[in-house]
């Protein structure tokens, strides 16, 4: 009898263990559910006893909260029995973040993700999109993995050459037609100590985009588009002579000062707060930069112009920018896909996000948006000239393997602290080929 | 007798199941059962979400010593936990020599230096990330107003000085940690060795060196140990500060062991670099306390 009783003391603590493990996470999902079913009833007069809560999550630095807020009210308001509840998040690369929640069963309905990556489509995380979402925003066809769509590529890209006009006109230069003009302007500025163009590796992408984005992008994809399509296909090599120029040329411009002191350790948002107060003279960046400007409340006068090239023949840097994709797993497919269709291909919502965002939409449907000055003289400068996709931005079957651009963005950065070029560029090719072939 | 013994000791045994059990099992669960798994797809090529992988033998292992990334991630973290260990030791002993010396505000002044070491290693790395900004930090803020900017430094970005920054920034915030460890292992040194010590006319370095460093071994095997096995697994603060960078210049196991898993897709490579460091943690650890155990003396 007392056997028995030690028996249920030992198995009574157990379980009381494991409960109390438990009754948190039960506890919550209970009231998670309870604030839906409140928030769907106060969020519609329509009260539906079967309301579908659709999840959708976005890094903060790609969709602020308050910007997925909108959306999201909009859409509840015009499909009452849909609930949806946003989730931001910030400080944690987004693929680590994804991965995480996929591995924990917990990935949303409807996520942002920069790149499709082929782990995630091997994994079977995204839902393959219809033909009808695919022919609303007819740029997803660069987008084909396999043959198949998993993002909506909705807007269009164009990084270049922010500059401060007033320092600008007040040494007389104007916007520079090749290298050699830029170079001059540079020594301009730094001999006044002023920094002539902010990039920081930090925030180590910052300073990759200019080093991979702009220079090797203008210096060699110009010449040969297709370069980027070639190195995945291992015909051509990061450590070859065309790219080791690019890299020297990069050196040679921080020894003279061209990037200022302390560019290493610069955050974006640091780069952006430099140049919006007047203490560096060009800022290298993407037109999103232009969203972040209004909140930055500068009063600098700023322009715009494409990198030049060596020769100064005309070209400009683009991208094509990617949208949200859809989990695999979701719940209630048909409804996600009706949000998810609504969220980034109808002119509306696109209207709504470029403008915060100051993208350029590029969907089938016409969007009529109070385009940003400075955007459109972006978009008029470029008119009639050849874009290029900057390095790093290809898309479905062309894109890099998955850890490609992390690893590229180590050596930039690495090459930037004083690192030796051509062993960096060798690393940098056997860690491509080694990534590629897990890929395959 | 015996069988009425051998049935008290089960019964004992029960009871005390019943208290360590629960914990026990937790343990097994989430951490001996994963650490076992990570054994097992160490010998994998798995990518950490797909539901198909091969089995790939010891490739992961050789991929990684013969890789000059791991090597190097060896490199970094051995220098910074053999820096991190001794210098915050020595200066947590005279520190918390200092402080059981103080007559007054002797709570005061370990909860100032004990206060690092309660907040999150994120917060603390950001607030030295701010502090040791090249443009706008209050570092170089302080030298410049100093007319001392030739002493200005990117600290956190220039190659020559960021594996100082990270060591001292770790240093400062475990420094407390390690004075209360010594502070409670300096209270149990009987006054009355202290007073013979004195009485023979021993000095203050004297009595350090022949008594109280002696009589601070079982601090000294503690906070060494404990320091090691913590400053392998840094990581929180590095990828904060740094995150392995500029470069790969503090770049750690555990760091790469993260891009590796995340970024990389390369669950298995991950693995096999958790599995190296267990081990040598477990060594090095092992063989650590067996020789500092040896050099505690009884009184």
């Amino acid at each position: 009898m007392k056997k028995v009783a030690l028996l249920m003391a030992v198995l009574l603590a157990l379980v009381m263990v494991l409960s109390g493990c438990g009754g948190n996470s039960g506890s919550s999902k209970q009231t998670e559910d309870k604030t839906a079913e409140s928030t769907t009833s106060e969020g519609s007069e329509n009260k539906t006893t079967e309301s579908v809560k659709i999840t959708l999550s976005a890094p903060e630095e790609s969709y602020p909260k308050d910007l997925l807020d909108q959306l999201a009210e909009i859409y509840m308001d015009k499909n009452p029995g849909v609930t949806i509840e946003t989730e931001s998040f910030a400080g944690v690369p987004q693929i680590e973040y994804y991965k995480a929640k996929l591995a924990t069963n917990d990935l949303p309905d409807v996520f942002f993700m920069n790149t499709l990556d082929s782990a995630f489509v091997d994994a079977g995380a995204y839902m393959e999109l219809p033909q009808d979402i695919v022919d609303a925003a007819p740029s997803t066809k660069y987008n084909a993995y396999k043959g198949k769509y998993y993002q909506v590529m909705n807007n269009q890209q164009i990084a270049g050459m922010f500059y401060n006009k007033q320092m600008f006109s007040e040494r007389g230069l104007s916007e520079p037609k090749t290298q050699d003009e830029l170079t001059a302007i540079c020594d301009k500025f730094v001999a006044d100590g002023i920094t002539p163009i902010v990039i920081g590796f930090k925030d180590a992408w910052v300073g990759d985009f200019f080093l991979h984005g702009f220079m090797l992008t203008t210096d060699v994809v110009f010449k040969n588009p297709d370069w980027e399509i070639q190195r995945l296909k291992g015909e051509v090599k990061y450590n070859s002579p065309e790219v080791i120029k690019v890299y020297e040329k990069f050196i040679d411009w921080r020894d003279k000062g061209y990037f200022g002191k302390g560019f290493m350790g610069l955050t974006y948002q640091q780069c952006e707060e430099m140049f919006a107060t007047g203490k560096a003279a060009m800022f290298p960046m993407g037109n999103w930069f232009i969203g972040d400007l209004a909140n930055l409340e500068s009063n600098v006068d700023v322009g715009w112009f494409p990198f030049p090239t060596e020769d100064g023949s005309p070209g400009y840097l683009k991208a094509l920018g990617n949208s949200f994709s859809v989990n695999a797993k979701t719940e209630h497919p048909e409804e996600v896909l009706a949000f998810y269709k609504w969220l980034t291909t109808d002119p509306e919502a696109v209207r709504i996000t470029c403008e915060r965002m100051s993208l350029i939409p590029d969907i089938k449907a016409a969007v009529e948006m109070n385009m940003d000055p400075l955007l459109q003289e972006i978009i008029n400068k470029v008119q009639g000239m050849d874009g290029y996709i900057w390095t790093y931005a290809q898309w479905g079957d062309n894109a890099p393997p998955p850890g490609a651009y992390d690893y590229c963005v180590k050596i930039s950065q690495d090459i930037a602290a004083g690192a030796d070029i051509v062993s960096s560029l060798q690393k940098l090719d056997e860690e491509y080929d080694k990534l590629q072939a897990t890929r395959e | 007798m015996h069988a009425k013994n051998f049935s008290q000791n089960k019964k004992l045994n029960l009871i005390s199941f019943s208290f360590y059990g629960p914990a026990l099992l937790v343990y097994i669960l989430f951490t001996i059962l994963p650490a076992c798994f990570s054994f097992y797809y160490s010998l994998t090529d798995w990518n950490g979400i797909s539901k198909e992988y091969n089995i790939v033998g010891i490739q992961n292992y050789i991929d990684i010593f013969t890789g000059e990334r791991f090597l190097n991630a060896v490199k970094n973290t051995t220098i910074i936990t053999i820096a991190n260990v001794a210098i915050v030791n020595i200066c947590a002993i005279f520190l918390a020599i200092a402080l059981d010396n103080l007559r007054r505000a002797k709570s005061f002044y370990r909860s100032v230096f004990f206060t690092p070491q309660v907040l999150s290693p994120i917060i603390v790395s950001y607030m030295w990330s701010y502090m040791m900004s090249y443009s706008s930090g209050i570092i170089n803020n302080i030298l410049d107003f100093l007319k001392l900017g030739n002493l200005k430094q990117d600290w956190l970005g220039d190659p020559k000085v960021v594996m100082y920054s990270l060591i001292f920034i770790l240093i400062w915030q475990g420094l407390g940690f390690y004075m209360v460890i010594y502070l409670a292992n300096l209270q149990t040194i009987p006054n009355e060795l202290i007073e013979a010590c004195k009485i023979d006319g021993a000095g203050r370095v004297s009595q350090f060196k022949n008594l109280i460093l002696p009589l601070l071994a079982p601090g000294v095997t503690t906070c060494v140990v404990l320091g090691t096995i913590m400053s392998v697994n840094t990581f929180d603060q590095i990828q904060a500060l740094t995150g392995g960078g500029p470069g790969f210049r503090t770049e750690t196991i555990v760091v790469s062991m993260v891009y590796e898993a995340t970024r990389a897709s390369r669950q298995g490579v991950a693995s096999s670099q958790a599995v190296v460091l267990f081990i040598a943690t477990a060594i090095v650890s092992l063989v650590m306390t067996k020789y500092l155990r040896k050099r505690e003396v009884e009184y």
